[in-house]
């Protein structure tokens, strides 16, 4: 017995490209809720921010439905495939909040993915925050950090999270790894930013 | 709460009355997340190391969810508890929960409101053999069934029962398995009672922080409660998924007390409760409306190839004609379909007869204010699924059933969707027409079964 993984639907079991990309029949969605899908036009995001994905983040991030990996995990495995790259790196999670969420939501689609990915960024504790100056400070409005000996020469990186706002993020991110000495840094998010 | 907190930190035992009123309000009979309490987290320490509170493990030993009993887990590597963990998937929609999650319980003190006669604000009089089942199932006081027909006014039948268990200081509970019956009698209830304050949950409902003795709340929110009810009235006891679904009768025996009781109602009882209730005191039995007329018997009406026929943007002839002549007639209307799929593309074509028709089905935000329209007659007719089949009582109702040989539409669902027409005195008959692509035995069933309840 299978149902859609966002609205629950009963599936008789049709053959959708779902059905192909996930080859694991017990995380399938219907097709309602695939037309709703909407693909990015940017190659910086595989899908577009309607209401429909609000839904399905509401689902990952605040109901804490792990299972919504495996739908981020089949279509970034899709999207990453026609790429060149030597690492694949995550935006990292405040470690406090990892522990309040139980799982790193990004890293977590990654794993499900089998997408081998480092963890060379992560982010700044408070103290650290404070050893720096008050327009370093203000100048970034996310703090983190390389950690310390990660030497990115000559790679070419994807840098991956799941929703692309600001994009003050990715800039610093792509800033701090082009400092280490990276050839390349392209940016890869789950849904594109709301506009 | 500093008070608290310095007696926390003293030697001394702890005084079994110094415990914050407004939390044992909130938590009594309740289950609840700890991290989801609308408290400081150290006024809950205090009241767990105090006796007050019992703290649990959100999956048992025994790998099953401590709020709602299910066995469907998800595990995942949990970042909290720094391994391998696993969360309930069937009651995710209330918040979820984990094997590290922590359930809070309120295990001090109960709650005494002493309520004041008297505390009905009804004015409405029973009928005489209203008035006979309501004391019968008072005087029981077990488990009790109440069979009353569709349009017997069992709501008012409810009052005096709560009536009297709040008179006796108890807890009552009434849980339906549908939003819209909540919806229906949360109004009624609290007009009825208007001292105290009604509470009403169904998803996406208020949140209360108060203490209520008299709940409306869908079978599914009464997964949030655990011991608490003296009374629990569960409201169309055969509504799907209820008769579906064992889990919801699970929750109905959670959420009462050890020692409250059950009362079921219900317009077509199954067999089984119908077995178990057999003895003459624990059984009550309205066979007619409480205007005393007949059930509206229904009339089957074929409508060959409808599903086709709609596909290709055709309105069926007959029914064409039957819904143009409620509109020249200004009746409102009600016409069932068997999937939402078929009402959409009903939908355009129905609304060229008239533009104002609107569909309600259930996923749909706005079908409240949908059935609201139809009932201030600003729409002159409704196309719905089989969520309006029971609970919406609308003045000289037509009712048109699309295809009642669909599965769907079993025995009881028919009975109820009869039950919507001639409700009231000043209109106690209606058209009532099963259109069909063929006949089955539910269909026969549900015409029997009203014919014989208007014999007796
Ligand atoms: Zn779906
Ligand atoms: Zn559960
Ligand atoms: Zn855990």
């Amino acid at each position: 017995m299978n149902n859609c993984l966002f609205c629950g639907e009963y599936l008789v079991i049709e053959v959708t490209w779902a059905t192909f990309l996930w080859r694991a029949p017990s995380f399938i969605i219907c097709s309602n809720c695939e037309e709703q899908l909407v693909y990015s036009k940017s190659p910086d995001a595989i899908y577009f921010h309607n209401e429909f994905m609000n839904d399905v983040i509401h689902q990952y991030k605040f109901q804490q439905d792990l299972r919504v990996a495996h739908f981020f995990a089949a279509s970034i495995r899709k999207a990453i495939k026609k790429r060149k790259y030597d690492v694949v790196i995550p935006i990292p999670m405040h470690p406090k909040k990892e522990i309040e969420r139980t799982f790193a939501h990004v890293e977590t689609v990654l794993k499900f993915a089998n997408i081998p990915f480092q963890t060379v960024l992560q982010k700044d504790t408070e103290e650290q925050q404070s050893k720096k100056s008050k327009k370093e400070r203000e100048q970034v409005a996310q703090f983190f950090s390389l950690i310390s000996g990660a030497s990115m020469r000559g790679k070419k990186i994807i840098l991956i999270d799941d929703v692309m706002t600001t994009g003050k993020t990715m800039s610093l991110a792509r800033q701090l790894l082009m400092d280490a000495g990276a050839e390349k840094v392209e940016i890869l998010t789950f849904i594109s930013g709301q506009m | 709460m500093l008070k608290l907190q310095r007696r926390l930190l003293l030697p001394q035992k702890v005084s079994p009355h110094l415990f914050d009123h407004k939390l044992q309000a909130f938590l009594v009979g309740r289950i609840w997340i700890a991290e989801k309490m609308p408290f400081h987290p150290d006024t809950i320490t205090y009241h767990i190391h105090a006796h007050f509170i019992e703290q649990f493990q959100g999956i048992t030993e025994k790998n099953s969810c401590r709020r709602c009993g299910s066995q469907n887990l998800q595990k995942f590597d949990c970042s909290q508890c720094k391994g391998s963990c696993s969360y309930c998937l069937d009651c995710i929609i209330m918040g979820r929960i984990s094997r590290c999650t922590k359930l809070l319980r309120w295990v001090g003190p109960p709650i005494h409101i002493q309520l004041k006669s008297p505390i009905m604000t009804w004015q409405g009089t029973l009928t005489p053999s209203q008035k006979m089942v309501a004391d019968e199932a008072v005087r029981h006081e077990k488990d009790h069934l109440i069979h009353a027909v569709t349009g017997a006014g069992k709501t008012e039948i409810l009052f005096p029962i709560s009536e009297d268990a709040l008179l006796k200081n108890q807890r009552i509970c009434v849980t339906t398995p549908r939003t819209d019956v909540v919806l229906e009698l949360s109004p009624r209830f609290q007009k009825a009672f208007e001292k105290i304050q009604v509470q009403s949950y169904y998803g996406g409902s208020e949140f209360y922080k108060e203490y209520s003795p008299l709940i409306i709340a869908t079978t599914h929110q009464l997964l949030r409660f655990e011991a608490a009810f003296d009374v629990i009235i569960v409201d169309e006891a055969d509504a799907f998924p209820y008769t579906f679904d064992e889990k919801l009768r699970q929750a109905v025996k959670k959420a009462k007390k050890a020692s409250g009781r059950t009362i079921l109602v219900t317009a077509t009882p199954t067999k089984l409760e119908r077995t178990r209730f057999s003895q003459r005191k624990c059984y009550s039995f309205i066979a007619r409306r409480f205007h005393g007329k007949d059930l509206p018997v229904p009339k089957f009406d074929s409508l060959w190839q409808y599903d086709r026929q709609f596909n290709q943007g055709i309105i069926p002839r007959k029914l064409r004609n039957w819904l143009i002549k409620c509109v020249s007639e200004n009746k409102p209307f009600l016409v069932f379909f068997p999937s939402v799929k078929l009402m959409m593309v009903a939908l355009p074509l129905i609304q060229k007869i008239e533009h104002s028709i609107l569909a309600v089905h259930a996923s749909d935000p706005n079908r409240k204010e949908s059935v609201q329209a139809l009932r201030d007659g600003k729409v002159c007719g409704l196309l719905t699924t089989t969520i309006l089949e029971r609970g919406i009582t609308i003045f000289n109702l037509q009712v048109a059933v699309v295809g009642a040989e669909n599965r769907i539409f079993d025995h009881a669902a028919l009975i109820q969707i009869s039950g919507r027409v001639g409700r009231s005195k000043d209109a106690p008959s209606g058209d009532l027409i099963f259109f069909h692509d063929g006949l089955t035995r539910q269909m026969d069933f549900a015409v029997s079964e009203i014919k014989r309840l208007n014999r007796l």
